[in-house]
């Protein structure tokens, strides 16, 4: 099926064939899939040894553990279960403006990482975060053409407004369970409470991947002299989030050290909680974050 | 500090405006960023590292007001005056010729010595400044502190052969004491002072002896010369050998018997000089001021201009000017035995040389109309009547000089020429409107033109008549220079003859000295600076060689020793004002301004390249 979008086209998917989202930890499911839980199945690898008991199917019974304790053991094997990939995107204007670039980015990563999902017969969701709720894009698609068809709605998207990460999150009626990944995807440049969000999907047992996508002009600023800044989630110029300055070297040094600490204590936040983080700019290739950063930390395989 | 320009702080208004360029800058320039959230977390970094945000956010606007400040106090001409500690002096050092007096070392010299001693103790912790007292008075040094400086600077000072000028002294001593008021004023000279004042006067007189010629004169009694001379002695009372010298022949002197600090007069009146040219006295006197022993006198009343009077007769005109005592006239009856050059004045009288004289001044009078037009004038005719003459009311030399002390009315005219061109020439008298007697000086060539003869005016029965005379030949004949004797710092013009290719004023000083200055440009004006006997020689074109002399004199009162004063003007502190003719020393806090002007610039500049 040929598929040529702004977000996603044929030559950028071919090249996420033969990746795969990778679930951490042992997870529940309800259809089988192909991650592991920590529940017991029928599938040919091998788990566990469980002394045989009444109603045991008598054809595990390894009869070489028989010959050596004189008693029966039966084998058990592991039980893969299907995967729920969730991706929240943030849809507020800072995310698309001053460039395209930074929402081009987001776009792609959640295309990229929902094709990977259904790619491996998981299902995905793709919600977008705008203002204090998470619309659904294109509802649970768990087959490629059901997902190419949500995925083109992407190109109509339009950031705008502000985003409330922590009201969206929490109060999105289906997070989910212990059955899967969500994916956070946003600069996480807000007011909004978002750890907040982060432990509450922890809580939903959720394996959580947080990925800030910053503009170049968000990391190296290049203005000077005496500047208005304004906010492009400001409603009007009167916003207190407008802010005027007059910006020396001292002023871009104390912003890249406020950066800085800024996605350091992201980073110290997720470590803490055993959250994959990932920071990016917007004109960084895409694979550089999926083929070499996320392949290194397993979140890809 | 003080400022010698106040309105120069005027520039800080220029601060003013730069304030409010600032205001009025063009507003803070729009750009939209994605957040602003780092940003605002950015804001609280800088308040918390940078404590003095304020000053380096304000530091270009402080830089550039300082700046301006500096250029504004720069203007305003900013001089330091300096604190006294042992007490600055200023030194006033009496350059009169009478501090020459001294045996073996001058007055002069002492004073210099005594300076020296005294810049030695002061110089250490403050400042001195000498004053030379010439006839001029002028700074040696203002305030300086080099010993070493001020003894080169009192090493070159040379007393002059004039009087001092001590009134001016002060007044530049007002200039430095009114920047520091605490300095004390001393004054070096030969003279003592009852009452000085602040100012400590320092007398270096010695009570030495002075035999002086005050004066000498030459008398004509009876057709012959009589010389009186005013000897006097200072210090003691004496009797003084008198030598006279007249034309280079020495004649019996005579003994001047003067009491102490008294004069004397020694009379030869029996010398049966009728003529003289120069006539000298000198003193044998061992006395300690030699410039007054001697006194050159030159003969003023002798006829040194040579007139050729061309006439076919002598007549009235004839004989006033032979009655000029400086015209020696020479009488040509005919035209053709007239001379062109070496005369100093040429009349033609009822006749016209073919070829106007070039080296003298000319006069026509009756002119003849043949002719005229070779000297530049056309005569018309003759008219008859009853004329009464009138000034033409020019202002020029020739119409004051030869109008001087004449009633114009009163000349009556029964027949004159009237002149149709005149071109160049001056009215100096009209008659009936038509100019009767003209006047015209064409570098230095000087021609009068008397259109009517003598007999037929009333001139001859006037007593204007040689009045009028005397006026013509003061202003065709001048003399060399204006007298024989100058006095020390008298500006000595020297009129030149025409055709004068260069004169030279040699000068044998009093003291033995010899100078020669040789001018080619003309007007000559001679600083009379030193005493002596001068010798003028005008070479003119033709190759004339003519010679004046005169002598140069100090002072009178510079021969007067032991002058008690009653009061001396002392320096006035008025609080307020500042002697501007003078340079300070405080001129030297420009360089720093300047540099720190230039580090300032540099810090600017800094500061804008970081902003940008």
């Amino acid at each position: 099926m040929m598929t040529q979008t702004k977000v996603i086209d044929d030559k950028f998917l071919s090249r996420l064939e033969s990746a795969a989202l990778y679930m951490r930890a042992n997870m529940q499911g309800w259809f089988g899939g192909n991650h592991p839980t920590r529940s017991y199945g029928s599938t040919v690898e091998f788990a566990d040894y469980q002394e045989y008991a009444l109603g045991d199917d008598i054809r595990r019974i390894d009869w070489n553990l028989f010959s050596r304790f004189e008693k029966y053991f039966i084998k058990l094997y592991v039980d893969e279960r299907q995967m729920h990939t969730q991706i929240f995107l943030d849809c507020s204007a800072s995310m698309q403006k001053p460039d395209a670039g930074k929402a081009l980015y987001a776009m792609r990563l959640a295309a990229a990482l929902g094709f990977l999902s259904v790619q491996n017969m998981d299902r995905t969701s793709i919600r977008l975060i705008k203002g204090e709720r998470a619309e659904d894009l294109c509802g649970v698609v768990t087959g490629k053409n059901a997902f190419f068809r949500g995925v083109g709605k992407l190109d109509s998207l339009v950031f705008e407004g502000s985003s409330d990460l922590e009201k969206a999150i929490v109060n999105c009626p289906s997070v989910g369970t212990n059955n899967g990944l969500t994916v956070l995807i946003s600069d996480f440049m807000t007011e909004s409470n978002w750890k907040k969000a982060v432990s509450y999907l922890l809580y939903q047992k959720r394996q959580v991947l947080l990925v800030q996508v910053l503009s170049p002009e968000d990391v190296d600023p290049f203005f000077n002299g005496r500047t208005r800044l304004i906010d492009f989630e400001a409603q009007d110029p009167l916003d207190e989030r407008n802010i005027k300055l007059k910006i020396t070297r001292a002023n871009l040094k104390a912003y890249r050290e406020a950066l800085e600490d800024f996605i350091g204590d992201i980073k110290h936040f997720c470590a803490a909680r055993e959250v994959d983080f990932f920071s990016v700019v917007s004109d960084e290739p895409i694979e550089k974050l999926l083929f070499d950063r996320m392949l290194k930390i397993g979140t890809v395989k | 500090m003080k400022l010698l320009l106040p309105l120069g702080l005027i520039g800080l208004v220029s601060v003013l405006a730069l304030i409010l360029i600032y205001i009025f800058k063009p507003k803070y320039q729009d750009r939209k960023v994605s957040s602003t959230y780092v940003w605002k977390l950015s804001l609280q970094y800088q308040k918390r590292k940078v404590p003095m945000q304020w000053l380096q956010n304000s530091l270009l606007l402080l830089i550039q007001i300082l700046i301006l400040a500096l250029i504004a106090f720069t203007m305003a001409e900013p001089y330091i005056v300096l604190a006294s500690k042992n007490g600055e002096k200023i030194a006033i050092l009496d350059a009169s010729a009478s501090m020459m007096a001294g045996d073996g070392e001058s007055r002069f010299e002492r004073a210099k010595k005594q300076i020296a001693s005294l810049a030695d103790g002061t110089v250490d912790a403050d400042r001195f400044s000498i004053i030379l007292a010439a006839d001029e008075a002028s700074f040696l040094i203002r305030r300086s502190d080099s010993a070493a400086y001020i003894k080169q600077k009192l090493f070159e000072a040379e007393c002059g052969y004039g009087a001092s000028d001590l009134d001016e002294a002060m007044e530049l001593a007002e200039g430095v004491l009114e920047e520091n008021p605490s300095a004390e004023v001393y004054l070096f000279t030969d003279k003592e002072y009852l009452d000085s004042g602040p100012v400590k006067v320092v007398d270096l007189s010695d009570k030495e002896w002075n035999a002086a010629v005050l004066d000498f004169r030459a008398e004509l009694v009876k057709g012959k010369y009589v010389f009186t001379a005013e000897i006097a002695s200072y210090g003691k009372a004496a009797e003084i050998p008198v030598s006279i010298e007249i034309d280079g022949k020495e004649r019996l002197g005579r003994l001047a018997d003067c009491a102490k600090d008294g004069t004397c007069k020694v009379v030869w009146d029996s010398l049966d000089v009728y003529d003289y040219t120069r006539a000298e006295i000198a003193l044998s006197a061992e006395d300690r001021f030699g410039y007054d022993n001697t006194f050159v006198l030159f003969n003023d009343q002798k006829a040194n201009f040579r007139v050729q009077f061309v006439s076919a007769d002598t007549g009235f005109l004839y004989w006033a000017l032979s009655s000029v005592p400086s015209c020696n006239v020479t009488l040509v009856t005919e035209i053709d035995k007239a001379v062109g050059s070496g005369f100093d004045l040429y009349v033609y009288n009822s006749v016209l040389p073919a070829e106007m004289p070039q080296d003298g001044a000319v006069w026509f009078v009756d002119p003849p109309a043949d002719l005229a037009s070779v000297h530049g004038f056309r005569i018309g005719g003759e008219r008859e009547g009853d004329y009464v003459l009138a000034g033409s009311g020019g202002t020029s030399e020739a119409c004051r000089t030869i109008t001087r002390g004449i009633w114009p009315s009163s000349i009556t005219l029964s027949k004159y020429s009237y002149l149709t061109a005149y071109t160049g020439y001056e009215s100096v008298l009209t008659c009936d409107g038509s100019p009767v007697l003209l006047a015209k000086n064409e570098n230095g060539l000087k021609t009068l033109i008397l259109a009517f003869n003598i007999h037929w005016s009333n001139l001859p029965v006037l007593t204007d008549f040689p009045r009028l005379i005397g006026n013509m030949c003061s202003y065709s004949l001048s003399p060399t220079v204006e007298k024989n004797a100058y006095l020390v710092g008298e500006e000595i013009g020297i009129h030149t003859k025409p055709n004068v290719r260069s004169v030279s004023v040699k000068g044998v000083f009093t003291d033995g000295g010899e100078s020669e200055e040789i001018y080619t440009s003309f007007p000559v004006s001679f600083p009379s600076s030193r005493t002596g006997v001068y010798t003028v020689t005008q070479t003119l074109l033709s190759g004339e060689v003519v010679t004046d002399y005169f002598t140069v004199r100090s002072p009178q009162a510079e021969s007067v020793f032991g002058v008690v004063e009653t009061t001396l003007t002392v320096p006035i502190v008025s609080g307020s004002g500042t002697d501007a003719s003078v340079a300070r020393d405080t001129v030297d806090i420009y360089v720093y301004l300047a540099a720190a002007l230039l580090v300032l610039l540099c810090i600017e500049w800094g500061l804008q390249y970081r902003e940008q």
